[in-house]
């Protein structure tokens, strides 16, 4: 932990941190998602019985319903960009150096939409992408590189 | 208040040092189990509350926001309640005013926390508690004042640390019988007393253990616990008080913040002598002199006086007045708000005569709930009961 | 009752088990305000001040520029004495990341005579003789070496009875 004495002469302020840091597990159903991902590259989702909705990533339970899902389906890593963005600056202000193309994409064969990045020339809303993977895959949503144009 | 609101269910996870799930499944399994027990579905709950403690714990910003899912919040009325380590009792008092002031039929109550997720180690969230200028740049950790607070209520009013030491060994003797509890075990006062020093006179075996957990329950109006179970627990009473932050100001030896909250409590109730009318007590107890200490400030023994009880049997299952029939924080665990709401299930489960291997003995009426936290200052008091208000 | 849920990990579990690490960069510059401002120049001046509420009649300490309780401004700056008494103690052999301290550190609420409060700081006693109730004197850094913070004063030693 950092000393608090990085104090201005006119002790106007004190400056210092909060020394914290998160380990996060990725769950139950995040257990299954990842195994999925790095294993056979793909795309694990979970049905509701009751309301039919296909969660992508799987989920454990319906968050309409509150039923525990139990319908899992390797879903191909293959659908359309529902809407996209291109981010141009960092966290801090500065330019980025390759604009990142942020994507929200509806995943054939389920209902909600999945987050990632493009690697396209010209995004377009509508756009067929398949994942590109990473060869070595650890279990992470970095697993996939990015989606890129049919 | 004219309006009558009752707990109809509870539902609750183990209680675990690290658990595999994330804070959402956690939360989900707590509140699905308690609408399963009411035969709920989730359309029928009209508003929820989320009590979860600091951001830090689950390294998630705005984590009630995040849990909204799993606490059956999809389209609803939802609020998140956050008092510090009062939280578990304060998440269904706001449970009560939503459904005694007839806003609300049905509300369900969800507390969750996961402190594993916080590396190095979870008091990293606690250290800006601590004035930054003041305080912070002597290097102070989360363990200092309770263990300043507890030797001063020693010295004040002679207590022995042995004492002090035999909440542990009841606490954890009573989890023995809980199916959630993490720490249920017979320890011996020998064993409390040569766990290690961690800040004199606070030794390892008088400390609560990190945990990640939730609990849920269901309040209803009258009309609708009637349709739901023959045996709801009422909220009788409710009361909440906080002291000042300017923690080195006041006299620490005695919990007056608590006092306040509970005579609210018991005046709302119509309680007028609490040690008398008052079956089962689930006072706070991350450390094992807490629960002393909140026991005085519950009017529940006198000042100064709740070791002496304690070593008369007075508040073991079988006594007088069982304290922490549950095992408490000591013994079950210590997941913050999932914590305190584990002490309001436990007094429904007991009212109820569910408590199996816990049970107490008789025919208790009335149970009080007590949380405390923030900065050693915020008391949150829940009384229920048998018999409608 | 009975088959309730929740997947106990151990530490070594971690090790094969899918994680997400994050550290924030959670970096604060904190303003010290009216009253701790000028209570921090003290300290670099090796005074203590605290400030008087003129309703209550408390001499807060460390200084605020409300009273809480009376819920007015307080009043006149007060100097009060480096010495005072153990309130409260603690022998403490743990780190706040849980790292073990072969001497204890001993924080100390300590009651500034001339005050109506008190504050905590470091005790520098034996652990066998400090005692709650026992007078002590704040020892200070020297003149060149103090910058305006609460570690201006070094540590509180046994003072005169």
């Amino acid at each position: 932990m950092k000393e608090l004495k990085n104090h201005n002469d006119k002790l106007t302020f004190f400056s210092g941190n909060i020394p914290l840091e998160s380990l996060y597990t990725v769950g139950i159903a995040g257990d299954k998602f990842f195994q999925s991902l790095k294993n056979i590259g793909a795309l694990l989702s979970s049905k509701c019985s009751r309301c039919n909705y296909v969660y992508v990533p799987c989920r454990l339970f319906c968050e309409r319903c509150f039923d525990e899902l139990k319908e899992y389906k390797e879903l191909e890593p293959v659908g359309a960009v529902y809407s996209f963005s291109e981010v141009n600056i960092e966290r801090d202000g500065s330019p980025v150096k390759t604009p990142v193309q942020a994507a929200l994409i509806k995943i054939n064969g389920a209902d909600s939409l999945f987050y990632h990045r493009l690697n396209v020339k010209k995004p377009k809303i509508g756009m067929k992408v398949k994942a590109v993977l990473e060869k070595y895959r650890k279990g992470s949503i970095n697993d996939i590189r990015y989606f890129e144009e049919i | 208040m004219k309006g009558k609101a009752a707990i109809v269910s509870a539902g609750i996870t183990k209680f675990v040092r690290r658990a595999k799930e994330t804070p959402k499944e956690l939360a989900w399994y707590a509140a699905k189990m308690a609408l399963d027990n009411a035969g709920l579905s989730l359309d029928e709950v009209d508003a929820v509350i989320h009590g979860t403690a600091p951001d830090a714990f689950d390294g998630v910003h705005q984590k009630a926001e995040y849990l909204s899912d799993a606490s059956g919040a999809f389209n609803k009325p939802y609020i998140r309640c956050y008092v510090g380590g009062g939280t578990g009792v304060m998440a269904p008092i706001y449970g009560w005013y939503y459904v005694a002031s007839g806003i609300f039929d049905t509300v369900l109550v969800v507390c969750e926390e996961k402190m594993s997720s916080c590396r190095p180690h979870p008091q990293a969230a606690f250290l800006t508690i601590f004035d930054h200028t003041t305080e912070r740049p002597l290097g102070p950790n989360l363990l200092w004042i309770f263990a300043l607070e507890m030797n001063r209520y020693m010295q004040v009013n002679k207590i022995k640390l042995e004492d002090i030491a035999m909440v542990s060994v009841k606490n954890k003797s009573n989890a023995k019988n809980h199916p959630s509890a993490l720490l249920g075990s017979e320890v011996t006062l020998k064993d409390i007393m040569e766990s290690e020093v961690l800040a004199w006179p606070v030794h390892r075996l008088m400390v609560s253990p990190i945990s990640d957990g939730a609990a849920a329950i269901i309040i209803t109006n009258e009309e609708k616990a009637k349709k739901i179970t023959d045996k709801p627990v009422w909220i009788q009473g409710a009361g909440w008080c906080l002291d000042t932050a300017f923690w080195t100001g006041r006299d620490l030896c005695y919990p007056q913040y608590v006092e306040y909250a509970a005579k609210m409590a018991y005046k709302m109730a119509g309680i007028k002598n609490p040690a008398k009318e008052i079956s089962i007590a689930e006072p706070y107890d991350p450390f094992a002199y807490k629960e002393l200490h909140h026991l005085e400030g519950l009017q529940l023994a006198p000042k100064g006086k709740a070791a002496e009880l304690l070593m008369d049997g007075h508040f073991d299952k079988n006594g007088n007045l069982p304290s922490s029939p549950s095992g408490g924080l000591l013994g079950v665990g210590n997941p913050i708000a999932a914590a305190g709401m584990m002490k309001v299930c436990e007094l429904f489960w007991q009212l109820r005569h569910e408590a199996s291997g816990r049970q107490v003995p008789g025919n208790p009426k009335r149970g009080v709930a007590q949380a405390w936290g923030d900065l050693m200052q915020v008391g949150t008091v829940i009384v229920t009961g048998v018999d409608k208000p | 009752m009975k088959n309730l849920r929740g997947t106990g990990l151990k530490e070594k579990d971690f090790e094969r088990e899918f994680t997400v690490y994050y550290k924030p960069q959670l970096e604060y510059r904190w303003d010290t305000g009216l009253a701790i401002g000028k209570f921090l120049e003290g300290l670099r001046d090796g005074k203590l001040f605290g400030k008087k509420c003129n309703k209550c009649k408390r001499i807060l300490f460390p200084p605020r520029a409300f009273c809480e309780r009376c819920f007015v401004d307080t009043d006149e700056w007060i100097e009060v004495k480096d010495t005072g008494t153990i309130n409260t103690y603690s022998l403490c052999y743990i780190t706040w990341d849980m790292k073990q301290l072969k001497d204890p550190q001993i924080p100390a609420v300590i009651e500034i005579d001339g005050s109506s409060g008190g504050f905590l700081h470091i005790a520098k006693i034996d652990p066998k003789q400090i005692k709650i109730g026992m007078k002590v004197q704040a020892i200070w850094k020297r003149a060149g070496e103090r910058t305006g913070s609460i570690t201006d004063i070094k540590y509180f030693v046994a003072g005169e009875e």
